[in-house]
């Protein structure tokens, strides 16, 4: 059997094994398809399968190959999306009942096309929170997504299906979203890899839901294949330089303090020490007003996530999630002025970033305050304070979110307990800054994303 | 300043956007409010810079 198919094959090894010939990209999938269905019952991830459609489009790069043609970087490269995301022939529910029962989709979303050009195989829609408003991915439609390294612990939200998915091995890829941590906050529990990038640079088009902060993401097992997925769905400007793998050489890394040396417990403190050893970082640079920042952001996000749903709310509230319903009701009646002073403290606080990013290029930062806790769990206690589990998970990922600056999630090697990442945080467009230090890590065998066994 | 009344700061913003709130509801979504509320106090303590008086029209 070619390494392309073992488990936890990256998506670089599997495209560069159909791109040869070591394997074609119909084994491929009908691998991920099978682990799919042994799998996923236990962890609750998908939750709906494209199967001819994956099976078609891998003939189609079969096909290709036989006859010459040039394949593309992420060939034969299986891959899922969060369910806000349309997938032509799936209805993009966005994990409600409220749109269980709508048209399937006709048109792939904009960044499915990306990939798909790429060369990837779309295989399927992940679970979520009800429009992604949620933290830990418990939801009435579809029951929750469990952690594939516990399965009675959350795998976070609101992308948890896409970060189990990695987890358990079911697909090398996945593409979330993220308006307050959404993709960082469950790529830190469940072990995996997950950028949020500068706002604005991702493609909404075909998506469902989220506010103007938020942005589409991918997701992953090694640092590499974020990156070649990144590359793969993004909008990058003409005449943009390469991503290259220079190291860190030459970057001035520092690691966040005040608010974020903070409500973390012992093993968020111990990623965040580990990490700032391996990458010798010994200054400590204050994010600027963190508090504010992580209000603000709730605020816009909190009005910005009902539009849309008025009617609904007036005329289908027994439809919205249990999870949801109540948050919902008093997000469409909040006063527009909290909202409007939020957006002025965003456009002042954007100054302020980029005034700190004078002098520093990327920061180290927790990802989230503590492991993954129990599913159904009402407060997580840190430093002796019982705190709610929702807002709280996503302590360190929303004061980042009004910035539109790009932040990634690094899983940190654990010995077997359970899986925590860090953020990595740098300014806008400076992707590529993220990817060397986190190509470090893993290279230092500090970053590492286990398949759950 | 007169404390912030969730509940019937609810009932006004309910009915002027005619969503109904129904009555088992109430509860959470009060609390909801006042959580919310809780955050704005933060952001509007905070004054942009010298701009105490804005006038969003000006440049």
């Amino acid at each position: 059997m070619t390494d392309a198919l073992r488990d936890g094959a990256s998506a670089v090894e599997i495209a560069a094994a159909v791109r040869s010939g070591a394997v074609t990209a119909g084994l491929v999938v009908e691998t991920t398809l099978a682990r799919i269905a042994a799998r996923n019952p236990a962890i609750n991830a998908f939750t709906a399968l494209a199967i001819d459609r994956a099976r078609e489009r891998a003939a189609r790069i079969d096909m290709t190959r036989a006859s010459g043609g040039t394949l593309g970087p992420l060939a034969g490269v299986p891959f899922g999306v969060k369910a806000m995301i349309d997938v032509a022939g799936i209805t993009t529910t966005a994990g409600s009942k409220l749109l269980r029962d709508a048209p399937r989709a006709t048109r792939d979303a904009a960044v499915v096309r990306k990939l798909e050009a790429a060369g990837a195989i779309c295989v399927g829609a992940l679970n979520m929170d009800e429009f992604g408003l949620g933290g830990t991915t418990e939801n009435a439609l579809y029951g929750p997504t469990r952690n594939p390294h516990d399965l009675v612990r959350t795998a976070g939200g609101s992308s948890g299906g896409c970060a189990a998915a990695l987890a358990a091995g079911l697909v090398p890829l996945a593409i979330g979203g993220d308006a307050l941590g959404s993709i960082r906050l469950p790529a830190s529990l469940c072990g995996v890899y997950g950028l949020r990038p500068t706002r604005g640079t991702i493609s909404r088009d075909g998506v469902i839901g989220g506010g103007g902060i938020s942005t589409l993401g991918p997701m992953a097992r090694t640092a590499g294949d974020l990156r070649a997925c990144h590359d793969a769905m993004r909008d990058a400007p003409p005449g943009e330089r390469p991503a290259g793998d220079a190291g860190t050489s030459g970057l001035r890394l520092g690691i966040g303090g005040g608010y974020f040396r903070e409500r973390l417990d012992a093993d968020a403190a111990d990623a965040v020490d580990r990490a700032a050893q391996a990458l010798s970082i010994a200054r400590v640079v204050e994010f600027p007003y963190a508090r504010l920042a992580r209000a603000a952001a709730m605020l816009i996000n909190t009005s910005e996530t009902p539009v849309g749903k008025l009617d609904a709310l007036r005329t289908r509230l027994d439809d919205f999630d249990p999870a949801t319903r109540d948050r919902f009701l008093a997000h469409v009646l909040m006063p527009v002025q909290w909202y409007l002073h939020a957006q002025r403290f965003r456009e002042w606080h954007i100054g302020e970033v980029r005034k700190m990013f004078e002098t520093v290029d990327v920061l180290l930062l927790p990802a989230t305050p503590c492991v993954a806790p129990p599913l159904g769990t009402p407060t997580i206690r840190i430093d002796g304070v019982d705190l709610p589990t929702g807002p709280t998970l996503g302590w360190f990922t929303q004061p980042l979110a009004g910035t539109d600056c790009p932040a990634l999630t690094v899983p940190i090697a654990r010995d077997g307990r359970l899986p925590i990442g860090v953020q990595l945080f740098a300014p806008p467009r400076r992707e590529d800054w993220l990817f060397r230090v986190a190509m470090r890590l893993e290279a230092a065998g500090l970053a590492i994303a286990r398949v759950a066994s | 300043m007169t404390p912030f009344d969730a509940c019937t700061y609810m009932d006004a913003a309910a009915a002027a956007l005619a969503v109904p709130i129904p009555p088992e509801r109430r509860d959470a979504v009060a609390a909801n409010l006042a959580r919310l509320h809780a955050l704005a106090q933060e952001v509007l303590a905070w004054q942009p810079p010298g701009d105490a008086l804005h006038d969003p029209q000006d440049p």
